[in-house]
């Protein structure tokens, strides 16, 4: 079971209080932060292992808040949104979030989003060769991806493509970075994405792969999900 | 005899604008007389003259006689002259004098020339006062029309513009027309207003509403069409006697582009009415969206930990998260009555039942709920012994005064106290509620009753969903009073609600007594 120290950032106490005990229960250590003043204070001095950050604060723009943290930390950030706050939500994975739960949530979608995180965390911290889950291998130095051991033969594009989404397998990656990636252009039509991720789907679902390993997260980007891999 | 033969004519020459005359119609049958007067005055100026002027001469003074008889009386008459004054010149001019002959010819002459003369004279001076009389009317007619287009602007409804009508063909034509007004619809034709009993008036209707002539007139009853920009709108049809068809076409265009204005407006009215809810439902949205998915985050989350983990919580999580839920699930259900509430008042409570409620109780049971609830401040109150009573809906009464309470709770500090009183006032009841907290700013004063505002001041953090104070307003209007804000109070510091209510007078009594044990 993989533990960390969570900034959970959040104005409604209800929240706070219900979240804590599940968290401590884990075994991860929690900072709770009321305002963005003080989730600055404890991203900087506490260096937690992620941060778990509600959108709505009564001082500051939770984008504000991420960028702040961003120009010294890489720690992953995971964004609580309601419904209403789409465009907001999309801004602040592209100003550098990891991640995002809409409310209401359910407790076991975030303890997963958490776990993703500190997964990140913990392979940044390593930084690996190859990346090794649920079957899909992927050796980043001869560019060589296997699929139940299988060889799976990728344009670079399609494997650029790929390759960003399992460095963040099991956290959403926005299609301003996917295109990024892949074309070098943030700006680029996102059609184009489109038609290479519906090929990569094919292959893998050629060579024996999931179904649904690539999910689509409407007018947010996609998301890597590999069976056992959290 | 003349006479008789010249009313008549008078009249004729009139034809249906006599309601339009200057003057009135018994001035014509002094006429006759001035004829005779005048004849008289010159055939004896004539008979005078004759001596030193001779026939010839003397018979000019006839002629100029019978001229200014035509002028002044008009044909009939001066034509009757023309031979009186010929057999008075017969009579006392003409050889043999004082005895009439008419043995030659020559003594056809006179009669002959002061007919022509009459002739010409009265049918110029008819034609000039006919057409005198024919501007009189129009002159008349476009007084009419300008003030019936005067009358149809001032109409806001459909029922305005009929009553206008009415109105302005009463003075046109007096009291005796009866008016009926029709709406197309789609086809259908809908009676505007009418008092029209005659069956047939629908039928003509429809005729110039669907048929190709724009007037009808069948008896004493005419129908136009309201003709506007968008083709026909409906029908005019009026009964009564001396209508005229062109006139009342005219009022039917008035008519058309007042009911077209009356539509648009209402048109105009119920777009705006649609951005108001339009607006108010993203507002809503927006704040159903946070307060309801935040205790409902916080119970759903309480209750899947402790069933997930709950084994492994000591005693004082459990219940903590326990408690968690049941005050989310109140502030749920505070969020839910207040939307549904506020609902209710959408229309400014028109529709709401007004039954007697007395204010002492009611704030004596909303204070101690609150108590019971658990509250951080010290809750004073003053005055709920005394016998008050006001008209208005029981739930929205007990939520107006728990709203502004729990504003006042929400934006005060711990330990400090919070004054609810209600006393005697001018106008009726007044409920005051003050607390010691950091006051509202003047700018936010008028803010705070619109619907999901909330104070940017308050230290501790906002809960509220934006809707109590709105919703305390909205009662307290619909209930005919008012509310007033107060801040600060004294040394800077806090923030003091009045209420201002009508009290129920007897007869209110009586009936919100029965409506009251109706409804128990």
């Amino acid at each position: 079971m993989m533990t960390g120290h969570i900034l959970l950032v959040d104005d409604e106490p209800a929240i706070v209080k219900a979240l804590r005990p599940a968290l401590r229960a884990l075994g991860h250590e929690v900072t709770v932060a009321k305002d963005g003043t003080e989730a600055l204070a404890a991203a900087m001095l506490g260096d937690p292992d992620v941060v778990v950050l509600d959108l709505g604060l009564p001082d500051m723009d939770g984008k504000q808040v991420i960028r702040q943290i961003r120009e010294s930390r890489s720690t992953p950030i995971i964004v609580i949104s309601a419904r209403h706050q789409e465009q907001e939500k999309i801004a602040a994975l592209d100003e550098g979030a990891d991640d995002y739960v809409d409310k209401p949530f359910v407790l076991g979608e975030l303890l997963a989003r958490v776990r993703a995180a500190l997964r990140r965390k913990r392979s940044e911290t390593e930084a690996p060769l190859r990346f090794e889950a649920g079957g899909l291998s992927i050796d980043f130095g001869t560019r060589e991806v296997r699929l139940q051991g299988e060889v799976l033969k990728l344009s670079p594009k399609e494997y650029n493509l790929l390759r960003m989404l399992a460095e963040s397998a099991g956290q959403v990656v926005t299609q301003k970075r996917l295109l990024a990636a892949g074309w070098g252009r943030s700006e680029a039509d996102p059609q184009y994405l489109r038609v290479y991720i519906g090929m990569l789907r094919q292959k893998l679902e050629e060579r024996g792969g999931a179904a649904h390993m690539i999910l689509t997260e409407p007018g947010v980007g996609y998301r890597l999900e590999l069976p056992n891999f959290t | 005899m003349v006479w008789a033969i010249a009313a008549p004519f008078c009249i004729c020459q009139i034809g249906r604008v006599k309601i339009a005359l200057p003057f009135p119609l018994t001035a014509h049958r002094q006429r006759p007389a001035l004829g005779l007067a005048c004849t008289a005055l010159f055939s004896a100026l004539g008979v005078w003259l004759a001596p030193y002027l001779g026939e010839g001469y003397a018979a000019l003074v006839f002629v100029v006689g019978v001229s200014v008889v035509g002028a002044l009386c008009g044909l009939s008459v001066a034509l009757a002259m023309a031979l009186l004054g010929a057999l008075a010149f017969d009579f006392f001019v003409s050889e043999p004098v004082f005895k009439l002959s008419l043995r030659r010819v020559t003594d056809l002459a006179p009669l002959v020339v002061f007919t022509l003369s009459a002739l010409i004279s009265g049918l110029l001076s008819g034609r000039l006062r006919d057409e005198a009389m024919r501007a009189n009317a129009s002159n008349l007619h476009l007084q009419n029309l300008l003030d019936i287009a005067r009358r149809l602007q001032r109409a806001n409804s459909a029922e305005q513009v009929y009553q206008a009508l009415q109105e302005g063909l009463a003075d046109t034509w007096g009291e005796g027309q009866r008016l009926g007004l029709f709406r197309d619809t789609g086809g259908q034709l809908v009676e505007l207003g009418s008092m029209l009993d005659d069956p047939q008036a629908p039928i003509m209707a429809r005729e110039v509403v669907g048929g190709p002539a724009e007037v009808l007139q069948i008896g004493d009853m005419v129908a136009c069409r309201l003709a506007s920009g968008e083709g026909s709108t409906g029908a005019l049809v009026v009964q009564g006697a001396g209508l005229d068809a062109g006139f009342l076409l005219a009022k039917g265009r008035l008519a058309a582009l007042a009911l077209e204005r009356v539509a648009l407006a209402r048109q105009l009215a119920e777009a705006h009415a649609q951005a108001r809810a339009e607006d108010l439902k993203t507002a809503l949205l927006s704040s159903v969206s946070h307060d309801l998915r935040s205790p409902l985050t916080a119970i759903s989350t309480s209750a899947a930990s402790l069933l997930e983990f709950g084994a492994s919580f000591d005693a004082e999580t459990s219940r903590e998260l326990l408690a968690g839920i049941v005050e989310e699930a109140a502030r749920l259900n505070d969020v839910t009555t207040n939307l549904l509430q506020m609902t209710r008042l959408q229309d400014g409570g028109a529709n709401l039942l007004q039954t007697p409620l007395s204010v002492g109780e009611t704030l004596l049971s909303v204070v101690e709920r609150k108590r019971r609830g658990g509250v951080a401040q010290r809750l004073v109150l003053v005055g709920a012994e005394q016998e008050l009573a006001i008209m208005g809906d029981r739930v929205l009464f007990d939520l107006a005064l728990t709203n502004v309470l729990n504003n006042a709770t929400l934006y005060s500090p711990a330990d400090s106290t919070i004054t609810i009183a209600c006393s005697r006032h001018a106008q009726g009841c007044k409920i005051t509620v003050t607390d010691e907290g950091q006051g509202i700013p003047a700018a936010e004063q008028a803010l705070v009753f619109d619907r999901f505002y909330r104070g940017t001041n308050n230290a501790r953090q906002a809960r509220g969903s934006g809707l109590g104070l709105s919703i305390a307003r909205g009662f307290v209007e619909a209930c005919g009073g008012r509310i007033e804000i107060t801040s600060p109070v004294a040394q800077g510091k806090g923030t003091s609600l009045a209420i201002i209510l009508p009290l129920m007078v007897s007869q209110d009594l009586h009936e919100g007594g029965f409506m009251s044990k109706e409804g128990a």
